[in-house]
């Protein structure tokens, strides 16, 4: 059969999306995405960015308001497409006044840069991937969403609260163990 | 690590004013408890960049190509549908391929029955199939046939023509101007009014097309839904729910279950469309 499609997104309304997403439903998320995409990634394009850059800002912004709305503190007094945008537009001024900023620091080679950084942000996240899925889960749902105890116990189907924060606090130390192998305390600090 | 909870209440910002304060002070006056935080912060922070990292990855799997306006009229879908049917139906009529219509035709104009029967509606739109006919045919046929539509006989029932799937994302990049990206134009901007009933225990999981829309009897409140409406040699609706298609009866107002779609070449032409 020969077809002809009418490609249709979510039916759910933006305050329900925005409701799910304020539950940490990360498929809302990718449906605000989809949604938007192409209004985004225009504010960048349009403004002498590339369309990996527009990407790039787009999904910074949507980690923001993921992040935001996560919280439990945002309130939308606007369009949810107009929070965004905004953010977006931020992201972006900022990237554009860093590139000007690092082609003068360029001219001027006046400031140092810490380039021990990247390289102690790669050791974490080759930690991060020798845990477990659960114990990346918990530390990743506790450190960035900011989740309860509750929350992580019903998302994980923890027993309760206590087994939550039990392994919590055992998959940080483990953490800690794994960094500490890698280098030593001191390469940390600045 | 003694300090575990404090420190990590301190680098979340958990600490009340007075515990706040009484830490700073511990810390500035103890360079162990100054390592111990700083060496901390750094892998909250790693932590932090690998959920971000990994929200990234999730939304690069989204496909965007095909982007959608959410949240349109219905009336758009109804535009779209009419605006795929009279390009089709005019291309069927005017068959551009051929050269000249017979000579003593008499051309009338039609009564279209309904709005959506009419082919002439939108043909200020769908002008592809006219302006090509126009190169075809002598001037005084060619000037009739500009005033006037198509004969009644054929535009009540106009076929219309399938539009196929396969060329169109083998050849997605294709740069000329052709009828299926008019028609593509209109389409994807389509929209069809669904309700969801999750209150009628009798129905699980069920829908039904009652008074031009759908109702989806059930939960739908765990995922994300999509409805495909398809038009080829027949009409057919498709709900894509909980990484499953389904078929969906539009002509019929009772009550059915959804039922999964097996058949793998279908699966895979619909998932070819829901990618794009």
């Amino acid at each position: 059969m020969a077809l002809r499609v009418f490609k249709i997104g979510s039916q759910w309304d933006e305050e329900e999306i925005f409701d799910r997403i304020q539950k940490g439903d990360e498929k809302a998320l990718e449906a605000v995405y989809k949604k938007y995409y192409r209004m985004m990634t225009k504010l960048v394009i349009t403004n002498s960015g590339s369309e990996d850059e527009a990407r790039d800002v787009y999904q910074d912004a949507l980690v923001v308001f993921w992040q935001k709305a996560r919280s439990g503190n945002l309130v939308l007094t606007s369009k949810m497409s107009t929070y965004i945008y905004s953010i977006c537009q931020n992201l972006w001024r900022k990237e554009l006044d860093r590139k000007k900023r690092l082609s003068n620091e360029e001219k001027d080679s006046s400031e140092s840069i810490d380039m021990d950084k990247p390289e102690r942000e790669k050791i974490i996240a080759q930690c991060m991937n020798q845990l477990d899925e659960t114990c990346r889960r918990v530390l990743m749902y506790y450190y960035f969403d900011e989740m309860s105890m509750q929350e992580i116990a019903d998302k994980l189907g923890f027993a309760n609260t206590d087994t939550a924060k039990t392994k919590k606090y055992k998959c940080k130390q483990k953490l800690d163990e794994l960094v500490k192998g890698q280098y030593s305390e001191q390469d940390f600090l600045d | 690590m003694e300090n575990f909870e404090l420190i990590d209440k301190f680098i979340g910002g958990h600490l009340n004013d007075l515990e706040k304060q009484e830490f700073e002070q511990q810390l500035l006056s103890d360079p162990v408890l100054q390592n111990d935080v700083a060496f901390q912060k750094q892998i909250v922070e790693g932590i932090k960049k690998a959920r971000i990292s990994e929200i990234k990855a999730m939304l690069n799997q989204v496909p965007v190509g095909g982007a959608v306006q959410l949240g349109l009229a219905t009336g758009k879908i109804i535009t779209g549908i009419i605006a795929v049917g009279t390009i089709t139906a005019s291309l069927l009529y005017f068959k551009p391929w051929e050269t000249t219509l017979p000579p003593n035709e008499k051309l009338e104009i039609p009564k279209a029955k309904s709005k959506k029967e009419d082919p002439s509606l939108n043909l200020g739109k769908a002008i592809i199939a006219p302006k090509e006919n126009k190169i075809t045919l002598t001037p005084i046929e060619s000037k009739a046939k500009k005033e006037v539509s198509i004969p009644k006989s054929r535009a009540v029932q106009p076929k219309i023509e399938v539009i196929d799937p396969t060329e169109e994302i083998n050849n997605s990049d294709v740069k000329a101007k052709s009828h299926s990206d008019n028609a593509r134009a209109h389409v994807e901007a389509s929209h069809i009014a669904v309700e969801t009933n999750s209150s009628n225990s009798k129905y699980p999981f069920h829908y039904q097309f009652k008074e031009g829309k759908l109702i989806l009897y059930g939960n739908f409140d765990k995922d994300l839904y999509e409805i495909l409406e398809v038009h080829g040699d027949s009409h057919a609706v498709f709900l894509f729910f909980g990484g499953n298609y389904y078929s969906l009866k539009d002509k019929q107002s009772t009550i059915l279950p959804l039922i999964v779609i097996s058949d793998p070449q279908l699966i895979k032409k619909l998932n070819e469309y829901r990618s794009r």
